[in-house]
């Protein structure tokens, strides 16, 4: 297993442009991460060997959410129980109505007997009603128990269902590297094409919340996410990580698509190529000296053209003289000159009493030239020298 | 020599320099690279959170790093530039599959203005990993202009690289052989000798001299041509293998989950097992392998304990793999199987046989004319048959090539296809190949009619490509150097490892022989630019040969004659 290492080198090329060596800086946002993520990191990988003694973090998170569900549920239970005591209590009212409504009917059927007697009826009656009440609270506390093991029966049904989803196909197609590059590359295809749709509705404005959601689904669609968003809850910091990178690559897609070496479009090339992004002219270039290495007479006679403008065409350097430029920079130096011969002759107009155009400052220049002795030539002392 | 574990090892150590949440870069070759000896749940392991194409547009995400594994190809320098000019992740660890010349790199460095590259590295990864003893390039580009004496630049340059990433993978420096016809193979010699000067191959000298034989897929177009029988190369003549990937999308009635499989050695047991078995081995162990899981599942139907619980828990995962790997398989021997019944391949399996290995003039042109006439068979069948016939009785003074091309034509098949018969003797004829199909010598003649008196084992399989008999010649040290000089230097010796490379591709069935010959004294590892199946092998005729001009025979000359040319550069 030969390796060589160019890292010396390639620094030796970074330097000698003029940039000093690696400034490797720490990023605190990188430890700060490393920290919040170990946890985390350690969940998101697929396996059942996870040692759960070491992720306490993990532990408390999940028992936080646990306990919050239980919260939940119990708030849940509170109203039902509300209900239910109400009906209780109606029921309630209702038996006591009937005893008593009972009682009447009796009071009457036994009028004229002793009323010993009929004090006696009536303990009699509110034994019984005690007895049925102690019976109902039983058959309750039973139900809520037999209800009780139903739900735990349940959830453990439910969790052998997620173990199905969250056991990875290892060995399968959704395991393979390429598939999932392609899938993701369909999936965002899919999703520009959902936004196509949407651009024209809303042109320039923000997106609706339901087209996000729309292009979020076709997004996770690639089973690299999918797989990734089965596992545990702690996973979602991940999902946040990338979901939001999917979602800002949006804008971007066009760009993505014309990167496609293929997807160069080489019509009328000449027109366009001085408007082309820099790295889109060299990508186009150099598919086309790849082509140009094999069968001249394969290629497309687009490509030719292509070929010949960027080797031979008038851009750059060779572009063509324009006729008009003398007209133009004549026109423009006449109305300079014109604006500049204007403003001479409107300057004793435009300046006045300037100070230095005084005739006394002028004669005190002249004294002040004679006295320092300047210029003997041609100035005021050269006069005074002749007289 | 295992080229699984060597590429492996290169992703592990890249991988593994890199601490922290990772991103990985790949370009369209390097994908294929990677796909084949690793998966995505792997990957994830190694803290790689998330895998793209380098000429895909992302967003920042400055928290991450990079390793990026590219080839050093014009293109994908180019869109790392551009990476590089809009970086998107904190530090960037380069990876090259081969050497970088130093104008890229100095290029990269003027590039490198925001200064986020830490390491550029030259890995030579760079092959496809098909089987532990098998290589390919899988070029799907043309690999002759004009003619058959002149590669086409790039794919010289690229048959070179992996030559080149072959040897530095496994640490060797070897002798080069080449065959004596072939100008292709004596040019990538030459072009392989003038590129690498041997700067990177410092390492212990062994004992013996480790071997690469060049050869020419024109010496042998028998093997692809052949019917196969055992469950690889089956696989990939019925239904097609592309890295590792069957596509089963276009089979009736299959399960969604199985539009597409992978076959991969690793992961998959009982591929591993019977990859190298023909069918009726291969039946015989989905049987008892069908029946193990049945006890399997019936164990786990049943849960009313417990402990039933954990152990199914436990079990789970495993147990769901296998299923999955059953019916897989299941799958792929019943559609093998269903597609032989119809086609009546094991009848046409017989006769190509026959071909292959008898001489048997009249009784095989009778049996072909029956088949022709037969309006079952498919036309691919019929066009296979009388390819092999053409190869075989090419100098027959009365073959029947001229009638069979007829019937051909009356039952339909396109021009294109029987034009193929020409074109498949232009590239392969009697007068080019280095030895004939069917031996002369009386040696062989009579070993040959004991075998026939012994009774043979299994008459499907009675062909041995002829890449079998150079590799026993040259483990025995009895190659002719004049029909496989040394491009520098020679020996006696009997090498211990050595390196095949088939400029026109490869197949499986010759893997599988190769595998067999593998021992612990004779390492060898097969490389090639394809891994044929009949079909590829006709496309790659139908587009390489069909601009061939007619004068050139493609026939090595004296080797003295010719000087070395270095063909173009592609950096």
């Amino acid at each position: 297993m030969a390796t060589r290492s160019r890292t010396l080198l390639f620094l030796n090329f970074r330097n000698s442009f003029g940039r000093t060596g690696p400034q490797k800086y720490v990023d605190a946002s990188e430890n700060a991460g490393l920290m919040s993520n170990a946890a985390g990191e350690r969940n998101a990988l697929p396996g059942f060997n996870d040692n759960a003694g070491e992720n306490k973090t993990i532990d408390d998170a999940t028992e936080e959410l646990t306990k919050m569900f239980q919260h939940c549920q119990k708030l849940i239970k509170d109203v039902n129980k509300g209900n239910s005591q109400q009906s209780e209590k109606i029921s309630v009212k209702i038996l006591e109505e009937y005893f008593l409504s009972n009682k009447g009917l009796r009071k009457q059927e036994n009028q004229g007997a002793s009323s010993n007697f009929a004090v006696e009826e009536d303990e009699d009656d509110l034994d019984a009603m005690a007895v049925v009440n102690s019976n109902e609270q039983a058959i309750t506390q039973r139900e809520k128990e037999i209800n009780e093991i139903a739900k735990s029966i349940m959830t453990l049904a439910d969790i052998f269902k997620e173990l199905q989803t969250m056991v990875i196909d290892q060995g399968t197609v959704l395991d393979r590297i390429d598939y999932n590059i392609e899938q993701t590359n369909v999936s965002l295809e899919a999703a520009h094409g959902e936004l196509l749709k949407v651009f024209p509705i809303n042109v320039g404005g923000c997106f609706t919340e339901y087209h996000c959601s729309k292009v979020l689904h076709c997004s996770a669609n690639c089973p690299g996410i999918e797989f990734v968003s089965g596992e545990f809850f702690s996973f979602s910091p991940f999902i946040a990580m990338f979901r939001p990178t999917l979602l800002r690559r949006i804008p971007v897609i066009p760009r993505f698509r014309q990167n496609h070496t293929t997807a160069h479009s080489l019509t009328a090339l000449e027109t366009r190529w001085s408007k082309l992004p820099e790295a889109e002219k060299g990508a186009i270039a150099d598919s086309l000296a790849e082509v140009q290495k094999g069968d001249w007479k394969k290629m497309t006679l687009e490509q030719k053209r292509a070929a010949y403008y960027i080797a031979y065409g008038s851009f750059g350097n060779r572009a063509p003289h324009d006729p008009t430029l003398p007209k133009r920079v004549a026109a423009w130096l006449a109305f300079f000159l014109g604006v500049g011969t204007f403003l001479w002759f409107q300057s004793s107009r435009l300046l006045p009493n300037l100070r230095t155009q005084t005739p006394e400052w002028k004669a005190a220049t002249e004294a002040l030239s004679i006295e320092q002795k300047q210029n003997p030539f041609s100035g005021p002392y050269a006069k005074e020298l002749k007289n | 020599m295992d080229s699984l574990k060597a590429i492996q090892a290169y992703i592990n150590k890249m991988t593994n320099e890199v601490a922290g949440m990772k991103v990985l870069l790949l370009d369209q070759e390097t994908t294929q690279i990677i796909s084949v000896v690793y998966t995505q749940s792997q990957l994830l392991q190694k803290e790689i959170y998330l895998i793209d194409r380098i000429e895909n547009k992302r967003e920042q995400m400055k928290h991450l790093k990079c390793i990026v594994f590219l080839r050093p190809t014009l293109s994908s320098i180019q869109y790392l530039l551009q990476e590089l000019h809009e970086p998107c992740f904190s530090d960037y660890y380069i990876y090259f599959s081969n050497t970088i010349n130093k104008s890229s790199l100095e290029r990269l460095a003027e590039g490198d203005s925001h200064q986020v590259v830490r390491e550029v590295q030259e890995y030579f990864a760079d092959f496809i990993a098909v089987n532990p003893g098998l290589v390919s390039l899988s070029i799907n580009y043309p690999i002759y202009t004009e003619g058959p004496s002149t590669w086409a630049p790039m794919a010289l340059a690229r048959a070179m690289e992996g030559i080149t990433g072959m040897l530095l993978a496994f640490k060797k420096k070897p002798l080069i052989r080449y065959e004596s016809n072939s100008v292709l193979a004596r040019k990538l010699a030459n072009e392989y000798a003038i590129q690498n000067d041997g700067q990177l191959y410092d390492f212990r000298k062994p004992d013996t001299p480790p071997i690469l034989v060049i050869m020419d897929r024109r010496n042998d177009s028998v093997t692809p041509l052949l019917s196969q029988w055992t469950y690889q190369s089956m696989i990939h003549e019925l239904l097609g293998i592309t890295n590792g990937r069957v596509d089963l999308s276009k089979v009736k009635d299959v399960r969604p989950e199985m539009k597409e499989i992978v076959l991969n050695v690793e992961h998959d047991q009982f591929f591993a097992k019977n990859m190298y078995l023909n069918l009726g081995d291969l039946g015989e162990n989905i049987k008892t392998f069908v029946e193990e899981f049945q006890v399997k599942h019936n164990s786990t139907k049943k849960i009313e304990s417990i402990n039933d619980m954990k152990r199914f828990v436990e079990d789970y995962p495993e147990f769901r793999k296998l299923s999955g790997n059953v019916s897989k398989h299941v799958t792929l021997v019943g559609e093998l199987s269903k597609q032989i019944a119809q086609n009546k391949l094991l009848e046409i399996g017989e006769l190509e046989q026959s071909l292959a290995i008898s001489n048997n003039h009249q009784k095989d042109s009778q049996l072909i004319q029956q088949f022709l006439l037969d309006p079952a068979l498919p036309n691919f069948c019929k066009l296979r048959l009388v390819l092999l016939y053409a190869l075989r009785y090419e100098k027959q003074p009365n073959n029947q090539l001229q009638l069979f091309q007829n019937l051909l034509k009356q039952n339909g098949s396109k021009d294109e296809d029987i034009k193929l018969v020409d074109s498949l003797l232009q590239y392969s004829n009697n007068d080019f190949r280095l030895d004939p199909i069917v031996s002369n010598d009386f040696l062989d003649k009579t070993k040959n009619m004991f075998k026939g008196l012994q009774g043979v084992e299994n008459v499907y399989t009675q062909h041995t490509p002829r890449i079998v008999n150079v590799v026993n010649d040259l483990i025995k040290g009895k190659v002719k150097d004049n029909q496989y000089p040394f491009l520098e230097g020679s020996t006696k010796d009997k090498p211990q490892d050595i390196f095949l490379f088939m400029i026109g591709g490869a197949t499986y069935t010759e893997s599988m022989e190769i595998q067999k010959l593998n021992s612990t004294t004779n390492r060898i590892i097969l490389g090639g630019t394809h891994i044929h199946n009949s079909e590829t092998f006709l496309d790659f005729i139908k587009t390489n040969v069909s601009e061939w001009k007619e004068g050139d025979k493609g026939v090595e000359g004296q080797p003295t004659n010719v000087g070395v040319q270095r063909s173009a550069k592609v950096f």
